[in-house]
């Protein structure tokens, strides 16, 4: 499965207080409807050439709704067009703020394919929405008129919580707010990744992560039907529990030859903080294919990483096959090198260690979580 | 089309606007009820039940066996004297009725079990009042896991029939305030979508027939649907509430939401979990 994350502009309409995007020099650009019908072009080509291959579209931005409906008409003409063949071997998916998502997106998004939408929310003020502060009740309002919308229409929509410094204070009430809103569908709850000095307020250590999942976990581990898929909850009691493989792309170890990430000027990079840091640069669609962008050089430093920090840094870790050292963006951070682990290999091995095997009375076998992942690729 | 029954204070006047409908009278008394649906009857209306909000106890209320198979949601403030009701309990047993109890009563919440042991169908009112959150708390349990058979009390026997545990579990409708359900019309016939907003002088239409196509499509309607969000806005306390899918606000309405609500909530969604994984399935026998 190869994952295309489609930036197809950089422009937003918030301007959320731990966001990168916004803090880019570059922001601003969309992507032409003339680069847009390349990107179909590259898709059926690469799709083609590969008559096993499935590939996901990841619209994400910016804020992607600001492009306007037209412009995702457009590009259901264009795979229309271009993708005869192959379009029964795309996925969308689309990941917005919801702030300006009204009823006729609805069709034409299901016209391309998308039939669940990525969100996001924050009920701290001034951490989403426009201005500085963050106008979060102007946000707020906007994002549930999108939120009732996707309601009234029965469309399915997934919701990613960012924890920060301000999410500690009180981690069950944050959960159930959470909880309440999506009513079972289930949410994510990342942590918050910062790496200026600027806004050091809100950062949080994989230590404070690990607390923050602790004070929820239990409450979570009981009423799990009732609270429904919570990430990273759920994918670990898929793997430790379950006897299913779900890994993230930053944990699967197999990150390297499976995504691109294209920007609104049609650069490739692996992914989209590799594209804001200007690391791991593929080139540009209009004179490379994907197949080529797949295959470029570069890539293999990933791969080499997941062999040597099996060797090295992560050797005899019982959660490698969890993890694979995380993600190869985080483990650069620090040292400007890719043969590292990441930063919260401590939080993930704390949290399974100290509280989720604990909590569910079941031991992680990494023998046969490795043979399943063996027998699924 | 308009697919909700219509509650409206009995008046022959507006009887003509109502062809057609399912609808539910409001009066303040059962006597001389015959003059009540005889006239609904020949106006072509279809009545869903009557509802009676009576100020006198349910032993004055004037319950005869007349009303048999006539179906009765009758509100009133408190029992009345034991003696009497146990002379009324033969009559009350034959009837089709619902009693409507306020919790803010000291002794109701004792009644209600009284009734629902005996058979007769009974919904607590939230009068605003505090309430005894053990006592109620003790009638509920009693709704879901009584062992003696006992008719429903709602609304705690509503959510357990209607429960999704993927939803936000509303019970607005055992009061007649769903707007999904049910319409309210002044005694001008002006439509309201609840009971609060026709109490504000809050109207959707002059009239039923300029929604005669339907309110779904209305800002109004909508408004009032998706009127739980505000709690998430406001991050007020049901937001954050353990029990919130089974409340959604309600029990706080009249007072702020406090633990003892919150408390409450979260043991109601706990026991629904309960009775639904527990509930005994209709059994179909082994027949040749």
């Amino acid at each position: 499965m190869a994952t295309l994350i489609l930036k197809a502009t950089e422009k937003c309409n918030s301007n959320c207080y731990y966001c990168d995007v916004v803090r880019k020099e570059k922001t601003g650009q969309s992507m032409s409807l003339e680069m847009l019908e390349r990107v179909f072009i590259r898709i059926n080509e690469f799709l083609m050439g590969r008559p096993e291959e499935n590939l996901t579209v990841i619209w994400h931005g910016g804020e992607p709704l600001l492009l306007g409906p037209d412009y995702y008409r457009t590009a259901v003409k264009f795979q229309e067009m271009h993708c005869a063949e192959s379009k029964s071997r795309i996925g969308h998916s689309l990941q917005t703020n919801l702030t300006c998502f009204e009823e006729e997106y609805i069709d034409v998004l299901q016209a391309l394919g998308i039939d669940h939408l990525g969100t996001s929310f924050d009920p701290e003020p001034h951490m989403r929405g426009p201005g500085r502060p963050c106008n979060s009740d102007e946000y707020n309002r906007r994002f549930m008129k999108g939120l009732h919308i996707l309601e009234r229409r029965g469309f399915p929509w997934g919701l990613i919580y960012v924890v920060t410094r301000k999410s500690l204070e009180r981690p069950l009430d944050v959960f159930y707010f959470l909880s309440n809103l999506s009513t079972g569908k289930g949410f994510s709850m990342n942590p918050v990744l910062i790496y200026d000095e600027e806004r050091k307020d809100v950062a949080i250590s994989p230590e404070e992560y690990v607390e923050f999942l602790a004070a929820i976990f239990p409450e979570w581990w009981e009423h799990r039907g009732r609270h429904g898929a919570v990430q990273p909850f759920q994918m670990l009691a898929d793997n430790i529990i379950d006897g299913k493989v779900t890994l993230f792309c930053g944990d699967s170890g197999e990150c390297a030859r499976g995504f691109i990430n294209i920007t609104p000027d049609g650069n490739a990079s692996q992914c989209g903080r590799s594209e804001d840091w200007g690391l791991l640069q593929y080139g540009n669609i209009k004179e490379k294919s994907f197949e080529e962008i797949f295959q470029d050089e570069q890539r293999t430093c990933l791969e080499e990483r997941t062999r040597y920090l099996k060797e090295h840094d992560c050797k005899g870790c019982r959660f490698w096959p969890l993890c694979h050292g995380g993600c190869p963006l985080d483990g650069y951070w620090n040292t400007k090198d890719f043969m590292n682990k990441t930063d919260w290999c401590e939080a993930r091995r704390g949290f399974i260690a100290r509280h989720f095997e604990p909590v569910t009375g079941v031991r992680f076998d990494p023998e046969a979580f490795e043979k399943r992942i063996s027998h699924v690729r | 089309m308009i697919r909700q029954a219509i509650v409206f204070p009995f008046r022959e006047d507006l009887l003509c606007r109502l062809r057609g409908l399912a609808v539910v009278p409001r009066v303040q008394s059962l006597e001389n009820i015959g003059d009540v649906l005889n006239p609904i009857y020949h106006a072509g209306a279809n009545t869903r039940c009557v509802l009676v909000e009576s100020e006198v106890p349910l032993t004055s209320a004037g319950l005869h066996q007349g009303l048999a198979g006539i179906p009765v949601a009758l509100a009133v403030p408190r029992l009345g004297p034991l003696s009497d009701f146990f002379r009324l309990l033969p009559v009350l047993r034959q009837l089709s009725i619902r009693v409507f109890l306020p919790i803010g009563v000291e002794g109701n919440l004792t009644t209600l079990r009284i009734l629902s042991s005996l058979g007769i169908g009974t919904t607590i009112v939230l009068d605003g009042k505090e309430p005894d959150w053990d006592g109620l708390a003790d009638l509920m349990t009693y709704a879901f896991f009584g062992q003696v058979p006992h008719a429903s009390i709602d609304p705690f026997n509503y959510l357990g029939d209607n429960f999704d545990p993927g939803s936000r579990n509303e019970f607005e409708a055992v009061y007649f305030d769903d707007p999904r359900a049910y319409l309210h019309l002044d005694p001008e016939g002006r439509v309201a979508l609840t009971r609060d907003a026709l109490k504000r002088g809050d109207f959707l239409a002059g009239d039923l027939e300029s929604i005669r196509n339907g309110i779904e499509g209305l800002e109004a309607f909508r408004s009032r649907m998706s009127a739980w969000s505000d709690h998430f806005l406001a991050l007020d306390a049901c937001s954050t509430c353990p029990g919130w899918r089974v409340c959604s606000g309600r029990f706080a309405r009249h007072r702020q939401p406090d633990d003892n609500c919150r408390g409450f909530c979260a043991e109601l969604l706990d026991n629904l979990e309960q009775y639904r994984a527990t509930r005994r399935q209709p059994v179909t026998s082994w027949q040749p």
